[in-house]
């Protein structure tokens, strides 16, 4: 439990994330991305139903604290077309725990005209910046890790994941009301994630299309996307991939985000009018990743929590 | 009936899972890079102390357990149940073999143990961390030795043994420590 008025950090800690901050800034200085700072605050946030999002003010018109910069920044993009990174806090609604704060630091950044390939480099890069003894990082497919660690496809039928979930004491509502997606979920994060970098960092893609998120789907094989997640030590340090562009594409996603909303009685919020104005204009061909700040730097020191590198954490 | 969230979920809440209550050790919020969110919790059986992981859906509710702990004065046991009493109301509860299991041996009368209640009824007792026992058996003391050294065991009035530095003698009254069933001094009556 850290104290009243106490940071729970040492001095040393401070300096380190301090001198984290400076490297990745530096980094993109170097490469020519340029730092901005989109509002933290707006009317609207992420469609994603897996993202608590933290409403404030009004109920009558509330607010949102940005789960991420994504939106702005592909306005950004569209408008200007160049590299550019924001550094800055993000927000999410009732995330604490060994992995999570209700508000953390996150780094994201854009490159117009660059494969998922080339990011993955430079993400390496960035990995570097704390951890000069990666030098290669290898690259695994979603789907084969999934049946390496649960021996079952991630297309099995809902009773077989069903029972493979039933052995890992899981409640007997979740088992019973899950479906075969959650139930993916479970087996990913309780079967596949913590043995994922355990060496040393790894990156996971070919990520099937349910799970793309606003990133293309992959023009050779559309049943999967164009997404990367990068894991050190069992935990998922960054999340990007190639930009989807289209807006047809793009509003049948978020359309399905806010119908999944309204089913599942979580707040619904308006289409976020700046993305779709951004897509109209003509978002350039991009890649994009965040990458927890935090977490980062939890891993490269070997602490246990990302509370025990953050000043003033909750508990 | 109480029910708590997932997001309520903190170490020491109560709560009952398939019919028993628990208390949650640690618990853990899980979440894959897209998609559902879990929590992951440790939880400890408060019948028979037994530390198990469940994983629940964010978002779910589970019920509450009624459970209690209060400090109740041990007053008898009657061969089949221990009887205990709350000082300032005078209501008894009575505790069974399960309750008490191996703690039985530390029980004396007066003293003040930490009861569990579940739904009224007592789940687990815990007596003080410190008891004051009388040695009813031991083989007789060394003369002149009171090093400590070496040592002895000795039953005590509850039926208890312990080891005990080979002075000790029968009759004599002991300061034990129930958390590691060691002696820790002879008591002046």
């Amino acid at each position: 439990m850290r104290e009243h008025g106490r940071s729970g950090l040492s001095w040393e800690r401070l300096r380190q994330r301090a001198d984290l901050m400076a490297a990745i800034r530096a980094y993109f200085a170097a490469c020519g991305v340029v730092e901005v700072d989109t509002p933290s605050l707006r009317i609207t946030c992420a469609s994603d139903p897996h993202i608590p999002v933290l409403a404030v003010g009004e109920a009558a018109e509330p607010q949102f604290l940005q789960s991420s910069p994504e939106a702005l920044m592909k306005c950004l993009l569209a408008e200007h077309g160049r590299p550019i990174y924001q550094l800055g806090k993000v927000y999410r609604a009732g995330e604490l725990g060994r992995l999570h704060q209700p508000e953390f630091t996150m780094l994201e950044w854009y490159r117009p005209g660059w494969s998922m390939q080339n990011l993955m480099d430079e993400v390496v890069a960035i990995l570097r910046l704390v951890e000069p003894a990666v030098t290669q990082v290898d690259t695994l497919d979603w789907r084969s890790v999934f049946v390496e660690h649960t021996s079952l496809e991630p297309e099995a039928d809902r009773h077989a994941l069903a029972q493979r979930a039933a052995g890992l004491g899981v409640s007997r509502q979740l088992l019973e009301t899950a479906d075969p997606r959650a139930l993916r979920d479970l087996l990913f994060s309780h079967c596949v994630q913590p043995t994922l970098g355990q060496n040393r960092p790894v990156f996971v893609t070919g990520f099937p299309a349910e799970e793309a998120a606003f990133a293309r789907l992959d023009p050779a094989d559309d049943t999967r996307a164009l997404r990367f997640e990068l894991y050190w030590a069992g935990v998922e340090l960054a999340n990007g991939g190639e930009e989807l562009t289209e807006l047809d594409a793009w509003r049948r996603r978020a359309s399905a985000d806010l119908e999944y909303r309204r089913r599942a009685g979580l707040p619904v919020m308006a289409i976020d009018a700046d993305w779709v104005a951004a897509l109209e204009l003509g978002l350039p061909a991009a890649s994009g990743v965040a990458l927890g700040v935090d977490r980062l730097l939890m891993c490269a020191l070997g602490a246990n929590a990302v509370g025990h590198v953050m000043p003033f954490a909750r508990d | 009936m109480t029910t708590y969230a997932t997001n309520q979920f903190k170490s020491g809440l109560k709560i009952l899972l398939d019919g028993d209550p628990y208390t949650i050790v640690e618990n853990e919020f899980v979440k894959p890079g897209k998609g559902q969110a879990f929590s992951r919790v440790r939880v400890r059986n408060l019948k028979n102390g037994r530390v198990v992981e469940k994983t629940f859906k964010s978002g779910d509710t589970v019920e509450g357990a009624d459970v209690m702990e209060l400090d109740l004065q041990y007053l008898y046991y009657d061969g089949e149940f221990w009887h205990f009493m709350e000082p300032v109301s005078f209501e008894q509860y009575s505790a069974d073999e399960v309750a008490v299991g191996d703690n039985k041996i530390w029980l004396k009368e007066q003293d003040v143990c930490k009861l569990m209640l579940w739904n009224g009824s007592p789940i687990s007792v815990e007596p003080p961390n410190f008891v004051e026992l009388k040695v009813t058996e031991t083989d007789p003391g060394v003369r002149g030795d009171t090093s400590g050294g070496g040592g002895k065991p000795a039953t005590l009035e509850t039926g208890a043994v312990v080891r005990v530095p080979l002075f000790v003698e029968e009759g004599e009254l002991l300061k034990v420590d129930t958390r590691t069933a060691e002696y820790v001094s002879r008591v002046k009556e």
